[in-house]
């Protein structure tokens, strides 16, 4: 058998020696190349701090079609991602250690092209930066996206106001107070939780050279049911939610803050269930339609457990109009494109999903997934 | 959660950094009454991935009972840790590993211990200096609120104050009871 094996393997050999020259003729080598996000993809950013190997943050850049991977953007210790998809850049404030875990610590904000995906800049920030989970609250930027806003943590908390152009900066004190909300309409203003129950609105000078506070009345009740600190935009305002299932409609445009509503999602015959996650909800302000993580269960410290369902409620009708079972979603995000997508990082089997929703029903069903990442949480669809 | 405990939680929290290198002489026992309700299964297979709060899940009498050598999530003394587990990472319950520090500022739970029941403040200091260890992740948020009660947050990273502040893991020290 052996040498039956090795007199065909020869002859192969000498055919293949043969045919050799008029192979290498046609034969047209390849080059390596790169490739770049085609400029119309529909993205999903995806920020995973790697919690395992915490220096390695990184951002996965998926195809909204069909969450196929297309690159990826480093995020460092405990990034934080911003998309401007006007500017066509993708900032994301983060820290680098002199010696990868250890040494002089140094805080950056990396301004990456949304195409090539390369560091096109870079802006030295104060060490103070929050280094925290990627919350939406903590890194934001001025309704005229000419300003960034980032959360400092020493554990005292500020925020530092930074011109993306010129690059001026200022830091503003905002004690007890966390995550921010820049104004809709007002590029100089923004507006931050207290613990308090208050909201506290900034008005920056327009030299930033210094900023002016407003304290609002009690707003909500941080120890009884306190407001997460992912919040949604509405048409000409802000949604929270709170632990225990209520809406706050908030407009943030004004020199203080007010709270125009409060609406109820959980239902009579559902006082078992809460919100959970940690970008528990998506709002489409066209429509006025809010997507919740549900879960059963609830108690003192659920607040972040996985869903097991995604409910659909109207705010302008004030209903719960759909539940849809939806198991595992820590986040969840709108297509800023188009309105029936939702896309969620499911935390338990590290997946991140891609969810249609039914214009008539509301009905969520889930239309693809991919296995992505160790610890994502973070999930943004702006463009 | 009472404004008269955050009020007393806040006092917990200045004292904490003081109180870092303390082990409790308390004597604790090793079982926990707590039930555990299993690894989170998911299609069949056992997923130790971001394990939950799950305290409140069930409290079938026959489940086994969480012992706190065993890196298991559901001891007591966890029930607002979120992070890693430095017994699980070559230092103790209260201890950080080998060449790791405990940070200056720590956050703060309260948490119930089925032996004596009775409530302990725990002081959450996370270890810094050496990388991430990424053993036994628990996520226990008894307690737990936004960043805007700073003192018992727990998303953010408690080395931010050292001056090494690489996170490694968390440990649980007791630094007091909380009075109901």
């Amino acid at each position: 058998m052996r040498t039956s094996a090795f007199k065909r393997a020869r002859a192969a050999c000498a055919i293949l020696l043969l045919g050799a020259p008029a192979a290498a003729a046609e034969f047209k080598p390849e080059s390596a190349g790169t490739t770049t996000i085609p400029a119309g993809m529909n993205r999903v950013y995806v920020l995973d701090p790697a919690l395992s190997h915490m220096v390695d943050g990184r951002i996965y850049v998926l195809d909204a079609a069909d969450l196929s991977l297309k690159g990826m953007l480093e995020a460092g210790f405990a990034g934080m991602m911003l998309a401007a998809p006007d500017k066509r850049r993708i900032y994301v404030a983060t820290t680098f250690y002199e010696r990868l875990t250890r040494g002089k610590r140094t805080d950056v904000i990396q301004v990456f092209d949304d195409q090539t995906l390369k560091v096109i800049d870079e802006i030295p920030i104060p060490t103070g930066r929050a280094q925290a989970l990627s919350y939406r609250s903590l890194f934001q930027r001025s309704s005229d996206g000419n300003l960034l806003f980032i959360q400092n943590a020493t554990p005292a908390t500020s925020v530092s106001v930074v011109d993306a152009a010129g690059k001026r900066q200022l830091e503003t004190p905002t004690p007890g107070c966390y995550g921010i909300y820049p104004a809709p309409t007002k590029p100089l203003r923004f507006s931050t939780l207290c613990g308090d129950g208050t909201i506290g609105t900034y008005t920056v000078s327009s030299n930033m050279q210094s900023s002016e506070r407003k304290t609002s009345a009690k707003l909500f009740d941080a120890s009884a049911d306190p407001l997460f600190i992912h919040a949604e935009r509405d048409q000409d305002g802000y949604v929270f939610l709170s632990f225990k299932g209520k809406l706050l409609r908030a407009s943030l445009d004004g020199e203080s803050a007010t709270v125009t509503e409060t609406l109820d999602i959980i239902p009579a015959d559902a006082a078992d269930w809460a919100p959970g996650g940690y970008q528990p909800f998506a709002v489409d302000p066209k429509s006025g339609m809010a997507y919740i993580l549900m879960h059963p269960g609830n108690r003192d410290g659920a607040h972040k457990n996985p869903s097991a369902e995604i409910w659909a409620y109207d705010i302008r009708g004030k209903r719960l109009v759909a539940r849809s079972p939806a198991a595992n979603l820590t986040s969840l995000t709108l297509s800023a494109v188009d309105p029936a997508l939702l896309f969620g990082v499911n935390a338990i089997d590290s997946k991140i999903e891609r969810f249609m929703i039914d214009a008539g029903s509301r009905q969520i069903s889930r239309a693809g997934e991919i296995k992505l990442g160790e610890t994502a949480a973070l999930v943004e669809a702006p463009r | 959660m009472s404004d008269v405990i955050i009020n007393r939680l806040m006092a917990a929290f200045d004292r904490a950094a003081e109180s870092a290198f303390r082990r409790s002489a308390q004597a604790i026992g090793r079982r926990s009454a707590l039930s555990t309700i299993g690894k989170l299964l998911v299609g069949g297979a056992v997923l130790p991935v971001l394990p939950f709060d799950r305290s409140g899940g069930a409290h079938a009498a026959d489940a086994p009972k969480a012992d706190v050598a065993d890196g298991n999530c559901d001891y007591w003394r966890y029930c607002a840790l979120d992070g890693f587990l430095c017994s699980c990472c070559g230092g103790s319950v209260s201890a950080c590993p080998p060449g790791a520090e405990p940070s200056k500022v720590t956050w703060i739970g309260t948490c119930h211990n089925p032996n004596d029941g009775k409530d302990y403040l725990v002081s959450y200091n996370d270890c810094c200096g050496k990388t991430s260890c990424g053993r036994c992740l628990c996520n226990g948020n008894v307690g737990e609120r936004p960043g805007y009660r700073m003192g018992i947050h727990n998303d953010i990273n408690w080395c931010m104050a050292n001056n090494q502040s690489m996170y490694h893991c968390t440990v649980s020290v007791l630094v007091g009871m909380a009075e109901k």
